[in-house]
Order: structure tokens, then sequence, then C-alpha cells
């Protein structure tokens, strides 16, 4: 810029420029009446309108792939025949894609009329809860490039017809710039946990990973394979244990490495457990199916730290007995008194001589006052669900539940888009979150 | 058969019915990768490139082109048993093809202008995909597929995964490309809302409006998609083309056009 040769504009140039200006802000005609507009977006996720414009989309992405601050991409691992090697390429993508919400057991946005809000909502309403401002910067591409017509405008209008004005007091860090790089580590050994579920310990590791807290997770890769975001399990003197259920095409290939075999590894990434706000209470941990790997870690220090806390406990529920993971483990923490472990299946054989029946029927036996209980939970979202339910009407306080949120996710680091649930990158906000935090996000369908 | 000394190289038969070529064409046309992949699959059964004919079983079956006459029945239910993975290749086997345009009309009458001894002749009043008929493991789309998702799906039987070819609609890869919208900007037909990507955009870089050979991605709008080109000013019968040319008899297309040829009349 300073070798620019410049001068100051003359009196005519400067009035021009405001003249342009003017113009423009006249050709846009009415604004949009933009006060307030995140919270009315927010009052609005169940109007019927929602569904009445997701009919009228055509989901070609024209207004996403347009819009200045669309940033959502998708992560390729292309590779030669040969598959030894590969490049991670990312590429713009479209949360209206069909897929991009989903993961091995479901789809989070299946109806049009869910991708549609979340675009929308993220541009006007989640956006200030991630970055402190709007995401519409008023260019208008993605109404003049919409091949059906539809104006945000018009929709916003009669989605979330304008209130009184709400202040923003949101200061919000920017998204992390690092693209992340992997460093290698080699396979230790593989224990089968279940008929579909290993836990492969890793060693040889980027020290980074063994200071990781547990709660948080790692993007795993194979040359050639799109890489998955895996909880660490459990933490060793020199490696980390990852307890991976075969479910898709990488899982199923990570399952089946053997020892000494390389993977790349980029982490450890997200929030983690806050264990310190358990001293002094009473620590409730409840695990449904595979739910208890992102737990484990946090047992191991809950059971290593027993005596800061009023009472630990473990409610484990799984679908049949062959299905529990961490059989042994299970065990010991029973055997070392420092934790009350509990657990029950959804069906077993008449060879099963324990509890039968959800997870939540365990919540009968809490004696304690659930006002001094902090409660960490994970599972599929429903088991989720119908436990944080029963723990808020056992009185447990909402600020005091934790709980682990799954999405899809390609880059683990803020910048792919895939998992944002209203507002937030589940990478990085997340996994773990503050009940309270997500509001009534927790419970919707199509976030 | 013998091998180059070899061991488990996949056996791979590609399979014809009712087509043009065009497809098996494609496959011939990867000249700098065809002695990677003949190194790497055993190429046994292939009409186009060789009139050598190998028996099944087969690890992999691509077949081309639709079903389309009596004898073709058959013949995809014997393949598919040879086949321990069966795969569709391009808009004919995937969708019916050009030739479906006949399950709108009296296949009797187009056989009488067509052929001076219709009566020589013997097809099916349909031509209909191979996943009517039997149970398809995977689908290359496209009139003709492209070499790269090709590759692609290749490379994936070899590493042992499931290929990365997305299905999202060809704005995208106008976006990616740089390419101005041919419908906003250039009032063009196009069907590239509602088809699925794969080709690069190849018709709107060369300024036509997307013919929809791909077709239907997951999820197609298609039925908002005819109200706006009618809404644009199209007549139905446009519309109805349009939509009918390379992918018409796949679904949710096919609902499409049986709808706008009632208002047709």
């Amino acid at each position: 810029m300073a070798k620019l040769p410049t001068r100051r504009p003359s009196h005519a140039e400067a009035g021009a420029a405001v003249d342009r200006v003017e113009s423009v802000r006249t050709q846009m005609g009415e604004p949009l009446p933009m006060a307030g507009i995140g919270d009315r977006l927010k009052l609005q996720l169940d109007n019927p309108r929602w569904a009445q414009v997701a009919d009228r989309c055509v989901e070609c992405g024209n207004c996403t792939m347009s819009c200045p601050t669309c940033f959502c991409t998708s992560v390729i691992e292309a590779s030669d025949m040969d598959g030894k090697s590969s490049i991670t390429e990312r590429q713009w993508d479209t949360c209206f894609d069909v897929a991009f919400a989903k993961v091995a057991g479901g789809d989070f946005r299946a109806r049009p009329r869910d991708r549609y809000r979340q675009w929308l909502t993220h541009k006007f309403s989640t956006w200030w809860d991630q970055f402190g401002s709007s995401g519409c910067v008023g260019c208008g591409r993605c109404i003049t490039w919409c091949p059906v017509q539809i104006d945000v405008r018009e929709e916003l209008a009669a989605i979330a017809p304008p209130i009184a004005p709400v202040e923003h007091p949101v200061a919000v860090e920017p998204v992390a710039a690092s693209p992340g790089s992997y460093s290698i580590a080699r396979l230790a050994s593989a224990r089968p946990e279940t008929e579909d579920t290993t836990t492969l310990s890793l060693t040889d590791l980027d020290p980074a990973f063994l200071e990781g807290r547990p709660g948080q997770f790692v993007m795993i890769a194979l040359p050639a394979f799109p890489a998955v975001p895996i909880s660490i399990s459990r933490f060793r003197a020199n490696a980390i244990d990852l307890t991976i259920r075969a479910v898709g095409q990488t899982s199923t290939a990570l399952v089946n490495l053997h020892p000494g075999a390389k993977v790349g590894l980029r982490g450890p990434l997200g929030t983690f457990w806050p264990i310190q706000e358990a001293y002094g209470r009473h620590a409730v941990v409840v695990a449904g199916g595979v739910g208890l790997s992102p737990l484990h870690g946090l047992v191991d220090a809950l059971v290593a730290n027993h005596d800061r806390f009023e009472s630990v406990s473990l409610f484990y529920g799984s679908r049949t007995p062959e299905d529990q993971l961490f059989r042994d483990d299970l065990a010991a923490w029973t055997a070392s008194k420092a934790i009350d472990v509990v657990v029950t299946v959804d069906r077993a054989g008449p060879e099963w001589k324990g509890r039968v029946g959800v997870v939540t029927n365990l919540f009968d036996m809490i004696s304690w006052d659930c006002t001094k209980v902090t409660a960490f939970v994970v599972g599929p979202e429903r088991m989720m669900q119908a436990s944080v339910q029963g723990l808020i009407s056992k009185g447990v306080p909402t600020d005091r539940i934790h709980v682990s949120m799954e999405r899809h996710m390609e880059c683990g680091i803020g910048l792919c888009g895939h998992c944002q649930m209203a507002g937030r990158f589940v990478c990085k906000d997340g996994p773990v979150f503050r009940l309270n935090d997500l509001g009534d996000m927790f419970n919707r369908e199509g976030i | 058969m013998a091998t180059s000394g070899r061991t488990a190289r996949p056996r791979v038969a590609v399979a014809k019915f009712a087509s043009c070529d065009g497809c098996q064409l494609t496959i011939l046309d990867l000249e700098d990768q065809l002695l990677e992949i003949v190194s790497r699959f055993d190429i046994v059964e292939f009409p186009e490139a060789t009139s050598r004919r190998s028996p099944g079983p087969y690890d992999i079956v691509f077949v081309e082109g639709s079903i389309s006459a009596p004898e073709h029945l058959d013949a995809i239910k014997e393949l598919r048993k040879q086949a321990r993975v069966l795969v569709t290749i391009g808009a004919c086997a995937t969708a019916g093809g050009i030739q479906a345009l006949r399950n709108w009309a009296d296949h009797d009458a187009y056989r009488a202008a067509v052929y001076t001894h219709p009566e020589w002749i013997e097809s099916l009043a349909t031509a209909t995909p191979a996943s009517e008929h039997v149970k398809v493991d995977a689908e290359l789309r496209g009139c003709p597929i492209d070499p790269g998702q090709l590759l692609e799906l290749l490379t994936a039987v070899l590493v042992g995964r499931r290929p990365q070819i997305r299905d999202e609609a060809v704005c995208r890869e106008c976006k990616r490309k740089g390419i101005v919208c041919l419908v906003v900007a250039g009032g063009q037909a196009c069907m590239g809302p509602v088809t699925t990507s794969g080709c690069n955009a190849l018709c709107p870089t060369y300024d036509r409006g997307c013919f929809g050979c791909f077709g239907p991605r997951a999820g197609a709008n298609a039925r908002s998609w005819s109200n706006g080109l009618l809404k644009s000013g199209r007549p139905p019968e446009e519309v109805w083309r349009l939509f009918a040319g390379f992918t018409g008899y796949a679904e949710p297309f096919r609902t499409v056009i049986t709808e706008l040829g009632k208002t047709k009349g």
C-alpha cells in the first residue's frame, strides 16, 4: 500500500463517494428491521413458515455459495489407487446438502425445513452468538441468485416480525485459524470390547495428546479414508485409548488394524469435563451404550480423586450384557470402593442376574440431596434427553448437568461447519456442554 | 483363467444392455490409467474392448444399458447371480436412459414409425433401469459416466472403503468453477438445481443449461423446480421435455413428468 501513489480526494470526489453510498442505500429500499432479529428468530423455531419456504426451496445452494460470509466446506481424502497416501482437500460445501449433518446413526437435519431453518437462523441469529455480529452483510446475492425467487427479507418479515429491540452484549473469540496438522501415532494394541466395538491403544504420540483432558476427542485418519472424530476413552502413561464402534468405512478400517500400524491424529480437540465443578458435591455419571467411552477418563479421574467429592457414582445402561464396554474396568472400579457402580441392561437372557430396565430407572436409588449433584451424561440422544429429564425432576440444577453431544464432523477445528448446532461448533465449543448453555436446543428436532 | 502371476486381482466384467456404448468407451478413454487398472483388476469380460468371453462368477460387474428387450430380463438376473458386486453405469442402466421416453408413449406406434418391418423387432414396452429387476450395489451416473468418478470407485474397491462420490446439485460445481448462473443471469432452462453433480458442470461450462443426464440428486425438489420453470413463462411441453430427457424415468422426475403430461392434455 505504501508504494502506491496516493493523494487526498478532492471535495467533489469525497462528495461523490458519500452520494454513491446514499444511492445504494436508496436502491436497497426499506431495510429489514434488524433490531433484535437474533432473538426474534429464536422465538420462532416452530413457525409453520419454515415448512412452507422449504417446499419452494430447491436446495441448490446458490444462496450459500454466493454468500460472502458462508464458510462451510467438506474435507475429502483424495488418494491414488494404492491408497498408501492421500491428500486432504477442502472444497466449498453447503448446509443444504442432504448428507451435511449425517452421522452413522442418523441425520440430525433430515427435513428440508430443518436445513432451511439452519441456514437462515445461522445468518441472522446464531451468528451473533458465534461471532458477535450479523452473518448478513446486506449484499443481496442470495436473493439475486435464488432460481425460485426466495427473498430472505420476506421470509424474515413473515417468520420473525419486529418486536422491542434487545441488546446483544456478545463477545466471542474468533474462529480458529490454524488448519491443524496430523501427527503420526502407532497402534500398540487393539482390544475387542463387544462384537462391533474395539479399543485401540495408540503410542509414540505427540506429547500434546497425553496432556489432553477427559471428554476431549481426536480426529483420526488413515490414508485415503475420511477422518473421523473419536473420544479419548483413557489416558495412560505413554498412550491414549480410543474406543471405536465399527459403523462406517473409516471406523471399520480402524478396528481392523494390526498392532504396529500407523495412523494420523489431530488434537486433542474440544472442551472437557469440568471435574472441579463437582468438588464437594455428589458426582453422578450417567452413561448409555458406547457413551461410556467419552466418560471413561472422567470416571478414572473421579476415582483417583474420590475424597474430593461427597460421593461418586456411575449409572451405566446398555442394550444387552454383551453390549457392555470396559467390563474389566467396571469390575475394577467396583472393587476400588471409590465409586458406586450400578449397571442395567434393556434386555438379557436367563443367565443375567443383574438389573433389567432403562438407565433412568436407576435414579430411584438416589437418596441424596439432588441440589448437591453434579451430573455428567453421555449416550444416544434420546437416552440423554430422558436422563436429563429424570435428573431435573429429581432436583438436579440445570447448570450442574453436563452433556457431550455428537454431530457430523469433518475438520474438528471449527472450519468446515458441519457440526454446527444452533450457533455452536460442537467440535470447538463442545463436545462437552453445560446443559443450560444449550437451552431448548437440547431437546429439539432438526437442529 | 491365466493371470500374470499376480494373485487375488478382482475379476471384473463389463456387460451391456440397450445402450450406445459411450460408458464403456469412457473406461477405454482412461488411457493414462489403463495399465494401472489392468495391473490391479483382471478384466475378463468387456464387449467393447474384446470379443473374448469369460464365464462368471465375477467380483465386480459393471452394467451398461437399460432393460429393453425380452432376453434382457433373464440376462440381468443371471448376471446378478454371477456378480459379487453389481455396479450400474450411465443414465441407461441407472434410470432407463433416453430410451425410457417410450414409457410414456405408444410402443407399437413408435416401432411402426421407425422400422419398415416392426414385426421383426422384439422389444419391451418399457425401458427400465437394472434396479427395477435386481439388487444394485452401486451406481455411477451420467451420459456418459465421469472418468473421475469411475477411478474413485475403483480406488475405493481396492482400498476397501465407500467411494467419496458427492450427491449435490450441479449448481455447486458451477459456483466452484465460477460459472455465472445460466438460469438467473441467462434466462436459460437448466436442470442443475435438481440434478446430481459429477460432470464438473460440463454443459453450463459451454453456456448450455444442464440436461439432467446425471439424474435426480438426493432430496431433489423436482416439483418446486418445475413450478419455477412454468412460472418463468415456459410452456408445459418444454418443461416436460426438459425433465424427460435422459433420466426422466427416475423418481422424482417421473412423477413431475407424469403430472405435466396430464396438464399437456
